[in-house]
């Protein structure tokens, strides 16, 4: 015998009670719930901790790590914490002991990074058995943002590498009269150098200068793009380079530099000017570079 | 029409509709294995040896979460090293491979972590857990994380330098065993002797055997001159301008192992020297 249907309240309503009416098709499948099976494969005792590294180009990073574990007395217990990475791309590491149970689920969420390529996190169970954060189950390793959390299950394991970087601008520290500009590539960073723009001043000393822009790797040398065009005293002109972007002589103030597609830098190697026949007078000033980096070593 | 039926619903209830059974729970992972199976490591890494651990979590039959760790010894100079470790039975839930030495950005291997059993080799591995690259700092692990193949992947960066050849000789570049290269960019010195002549520098690219592409530097280059030469992916010609050179390589140029870069310069005299000879590569490692 069916009951009357209640029509469903609109929005905002204020309901008289906290006993309403919800409106169902009856199912045709029943389901236990009297001695269910853990809903999870992850068996965690209480040797093992929740362990985090996370690292950062961010400043004032905050990741808030929370999880759901199912204890062996039957009680689903919400934990909570947070990890705080510096900005200089070092991991930081944290760990709390769990209780035997099965970990129902992991996530996290960033407070300052919005993009990838700028937070990155890796969450996974220790054993102390094992030796100090060594890793025995990796949950999920990606970067997180204010907008997107990774999270176990369904989540990825991804290294650092992996996926689009963070797009950004350096500015360049002006090296002073006489001196080539050398940004060094941070620690635990890779870019991609996607173009740069750059501006010489020569001073009144006749000599012809043939700026290049070049990549310094691991102390060694790397590639070199030399500019198609002297640039004699008393000028200034301006730099660019970019990936494909056809070369421009520099007939006027402007020029256009070769710049290979796809020129990645590690860590440790240095991203700048190479300038045949520098003058002691010479300026370099607003160097720029359009990189695109991920974190890496992390 | 759905035939709709109302339902009391009670909110707010502290406490609990589902009970767990905590007392036969089946075993939480598909990979079994016994003391007749062994965990098959293979490595190949670059130039630098980097300790590698392999920490597992085995369920033994009698309930006990096992941990066990496996320290693995590379083989520099990209050649591939297999070691194989006794496990015990139970079932697999879950392994990580720990790169726990050197985090300099230019050493990296690429790991595979199976399952094998013996006699057979391990061209009978039966099941793979682990598979991509390590560097300082990397985790790789099994469930969660799908095994790559060494050509997956970004590569690694780096440059490298070319000894001089002898006076009078082109230089050879040979991709190196055990890896695949992507040339973004190749830089050389010629200096030319007091002989008069003109010396037009190409650069070729061949399989050890079958020249495939000839690159022209489209410079002539006279006696008792020192020029730099460079080719690079998909620059465009440059003509000659103070002493420096350049040529597009081909876009994306992927070299195998044995492949041959090498200077080809017409009307090089016997004094003439190349020198200075850089390449900036990206690298996977390709085991063969």
């Amino acid at each position: 015998m069916k009951t009357p249907v209640t029509p469903v309240l609109p929005v905002g309503a204020t309901p008289d009670s906290d006993t309403f009416h919800i409106a169902t098709l009856p199912s045709a499948v029943g389901f236990l719930h009297r001695a269910v099976q853990p809903p999870s494969q992850l068996y965690v005792e209480s040797s093992d901790d929740l362990a985090v590294s996370c690292a950062s180009s961010t400043t004032g990073e905050i990741v808030y790590v929370n999880y759901r574990l199912l204890r062996a007395d039957g009680e689903v217990i919400l934990g909570q914490f947070t990890v705080r990475p510096g900005n200089n791309r070092t991991p930081v590491f944290y760990s709390e002991g769990l209780a035997e149970g099965f970990l129902l689920s992991v996530s996290c969420r960033a407070t300052v990074a919005t993009t990838r390529g700028q937070t990155f996190v890796r969450i996974y169970l220790t054993d102390p058995a094992l030796g100090a954060g060594q890793p025995s189950y990796v949950l999920l390793s990606d970067y997180v943002t204010t907008q997107l959390s990774p999270a176990h299950p369904g989540g990825r394991v991804l290294s650092p590498v992996e996926g689009p970087g963070h797009p950004y601008v350096v500015v360049c520290t002006p090296p002073g009269a006489g001196h080539d500009i050398n940004t060094n590539v941070p620690a635990n960073a890779r870019w991609r150098v996607h173009g740069l723009l750059a501006f010489l001043t020569t001073d009144a000393v006749v000599a012809n200068r043939l700026p290049g822009i070049g990549i310094n790797t691991g102390g060694l040398s790397g590639f070199v793009g030399w500019c198609p065009s002297v640039i004699v005293a008393s000028k200034g002109v301006e730099f660019g380079g970019a990936e494909f972007a056809p070369y421009v002589v520099a007939t006027s103030n402007y020029a256009m530099l070769p710049l290979p597609p796809n020129l990645v830098a590690l860590s440790g190697d240095y991203v700048g000017t190479v300038t045949a026949g520098l003058d002691p007078g010479d300026i370099w000033s607003q160097l720029e570079l359009n990189v695109e980096e991920w974190l890496d070593n992390v | 029409m759905f035939d709709l039926t109302n339902e009391p619903f009670q909110v707010t209830t502290p406490t609990a509709e589902v009970s767990w059974d905590f007392d036969a729970v089946p075993p939480l992972a598909p990979q079994y294995v016994t003391v007749e199976d062994q965990l098959i490591v293979k490595t190949i890494c670059n130039g630098e040896n980097n300790p590698i651990l392999i920490n597992l979590r085995i369920l033994r039959p009698d309930g006990k979460v096992i941990p066990l760790q496996f320290a693995v010894k590379n083989t520099a100079g990209r050649t591939q090293a297999v070691q194989t470790f006794p496990l015990l039975e139970g079932f697999i839930l879950s392994a990580a491979a720990v790169c726990s030495g050197t985090t300099s950005p230019t050493a990296y291997g690429f790991i595979e972590v199976g399952i094998s059993r013996p006699p057979n080799t391990q061209f009978a591995q039966y099941s793979t857990l682990i598979a991509g690259y390590f560097k300082g700092g990397s985790v790789l692990s099994y469930p969660k994380m799908i095994p790559a193949l060494p050509t997956d992947g970004p590569g690694l960066s780096f440059s490298q330098n070319l000894g001089n050849p002898g006076a009078g000789t082109d230089f050879v570049y040979t991709v190196p065993a055990g890896a695949r290269q992507r040339i973004v960019g190749l830089s050389a010195t010629l200096t030319t002797a007091v002989a008069a002549a003109n010396r037009l520098p190409s650069l070729i690219i061949d399989d050890g055997v079958h020249t495939t592409i000839i690159l022209p530097s489209n410079g002539t280059q006279a006696a008792s001159l020192a020029y730099v030469y460079t080719w690079a992916d998909s620059v465009q010609w440059l003509p000659l301008y103070d002493t420096k050179i350049t040529a597009p390589l081909p876009s994306n140029l992927i070299l195998q192992q044995g492949y041959r870069m090498r200077s080809a310069t017409t009307g090089i005299q016997g004094a003439d020297q190349w020198s200075g000879i850089w390449l900036q590569v990206t690298e996977w490692l390709d085991p063969q």
